[in-house]
């Protein structure tokens, strides 16, 4: 019973959201309908728990943390502050407060644009460190990387027509279909997945070995 | 020779610094061609009419805004020229507050808030919330980002379901992403969808885009500085292409610097190797 009884619901859950999915908007099957509606609001309602919960569970690492003076205590006396400031602010005076705006536009918009923008400088040294073609193939993914580099930058029409043509194609055919077919197979492996989840083959959702 | 092969780090940074730099402060003005998917979205986007429902999903934070934001501001420009009306979602969390920027940085900071647009804010859930705002709009966006109901904005008057949308446009790095809106949105109401994603993304969005089910794609910021050409708007992404430009260059110099040495060596190790076994050849015939 502790095991069949979530398996069991979930079953029900899952089958009658992916009948909404297929059934049509007659009135002999509103229930499904309206039962899809419901649920899938429920969805909405446990994923905000589950961040008010994320949230819950860093403020009570990074005290801890502070509270035994941890070497990089300092990082989570920072997180903490900033997070009850922000928590504290958006409670009280909403989302839309100036000093909200504020903190929001000079404070985390930077923070968060500069480690975005540092990645570029990281990627120019990664590829000087792995470009290194030993193979015929390496050399085939070296050209390639080429040829889209410049074929997906203004300088490569300014050089030749050529690049922007062959980057196109290379992203249009040989990249897309590598990608349909990981796609197809994901989307192959979710639906082989759920058919074992509801045949109750397969527990590890609900923390169980087998 | 060999020094190309272990050029410091730091020395590349600081030539990156300068290289991005340089033209962001001195233009070079190269020129950006229009490719066929950004003419392709933009045509979509013109071809609404004026009055036209469209929800505009700010599905970006401020660490990817660099790149996504040109994106959103040029699409909203080329929307506010078409007199239609945008309604304004985020499945990302900070994505309210891209969407009051963005408003108020465009066009849009001039027209009426709650008739000619709105802002929604913020659902969590990810897919099902992409879902569950598909089959009933007010329902899951029952306030607006300020926590007025939604329902008292003129511009939500008759608004239920994804049906009643004429195009869903999506600036979107990760997840929920375009892929979601096509598995929740287009798959039940076949609501069109523009797609705004990064560049490193193009290819993930690409099958979905040959398939029809997305109608347009702007990849990157080159996809942002085309849309901004067409939009006769120029803006940050076209001053940020001279810099893009300059720094692929740089990488393939150095791509150059690290394999050019190896590719001497290898061939002058194979010349030896040659006339070796040529002299053995030739020793072993007087034997």
């Amino acid at each position: 019973m502790k095991n069949s009884l979530p398996v069991a619901i979930m079953t029900v859950i899952a089958l009658i959201i992916i009948l909404d999915f297929f059934v049509a908007d007659a009135p002999s099957v509103q229930w499904i309908k309206q039962s899809g509606l419901v649920l899938r609001s429920w969805g909405i309602v446990i994923a905000a728990f589950a961040m008010g919960l994320g949230a819950v569970n860093l403020l009570r690492r990074h005290t801890v943390a502070i509270s035994r003076r941890e070497p990089e205590a300092l990082y989570s006396v920072v997180l903490v502050g900033s997070m009850v400031i922000i928590i504290i602010l958006g409670i009280a005076y909403g989302s839309d407060h100036p000093t909200y705006s504020f903190l929001f536009s000079n404070i985390l918009s930077p923070a968060s644009a500069t480690m975005y923008a540092s990645i570029a400088f990281y990627i120019v040294t990664a590829a000087y460190r792995s470009f290194h073609a030993r193979s015929f193939e390496s050399w085939v993914l070296l050209i390639t990387a080429v040829i889209v580099m410049l074929g997906k930058a203004p300088i490569g029409s300014v050089i030749s027509g050529f690049f922007p043509t062959a980057a196109d194609w290379i992203q249009a055919i040989p990249n897309t279909a590598g990608m349909r077919a990981i796609m197809m197979g994901a989307a192959l492996g979710v639906v082989s997945s759920a058919v074992k989840m509801f045949l109750g083959l397969d527990r590890t959702y609900l923390g169980l070995r087998d | 020779m060999e020094r190309l092969q272990s050029i410091p780090k730091s020395w590349i940074y600081v030539i990156l610094l300068i290289v991005l730099a340089g033209p962001l402060l001195r233009p070079i003005g190269i020129p950006i061609p229009i490719s066929s998917d950004i003419r392709k979205s933009f045509e979509a986007v013109d071809s609404l009419a004026p009055g036209s429902v469209v929800v505009f999903g700010f599905d970006y934070s401020p660490g990817s805004a660099a790149e996504m934001e040109p994106q959103a501001m040029a699409i909203l420009e080329h929307l506010a020229e078409k007199q239609v009306k945008v309604i304004g979602i985020s499945f990302q969390a900070q994505g309210p507050e891209m969407a009051t920027k963005a408003f108020s940085a465009t066009s849009w900071a001039e027209k009426e808030y709650g008739v000619d647009y709105v802002n929604l804010g913020y659902r969590a859930g990810g897919q099902a919330a992409v879902a569950a705002f598909a089959t009933d709009i007010p329902g899951t966006f029952s306030t607006d980002y300020t926590g007025k109901p939604s329902s008292s904005f003129p511009i939500m008057q008759g608004i239920k379901t994804a049906a009643d949308i004429d195009m869903i446009i999506t600036i979107a790095p990760g997840q929920p992403g375009p892929e979601d809106y096509v598995r929740q949105v287009y798959g039940t109401y076949k609501t069109r969808i523009i797609a705004g994603v990064p560049a490193v993304a193009i290819t993930q969005v690409a099958p979905y885009v040959q398939a029809g089910q997305i109608e347009g794609i702007l990849g990157g910021l080159p996809g942002a500085a085309e849309y901004e050409i067409l939009v006769e708007k120029p803006g940050q992404a076209v001053a940020a292409m001279d810099a893009q430009s300059l720094a692929h260059l740089l990488i393939i110099v150095l791509i150059a610097f690290r394999n050019i040495p190896s590719f001497f060596k290898a061939k002058e190790a194979r010349a030896q190797s040659m006339s070796g076994s040529a002299q053995k050849a030739g020793r072993g015939g007087r034997s």
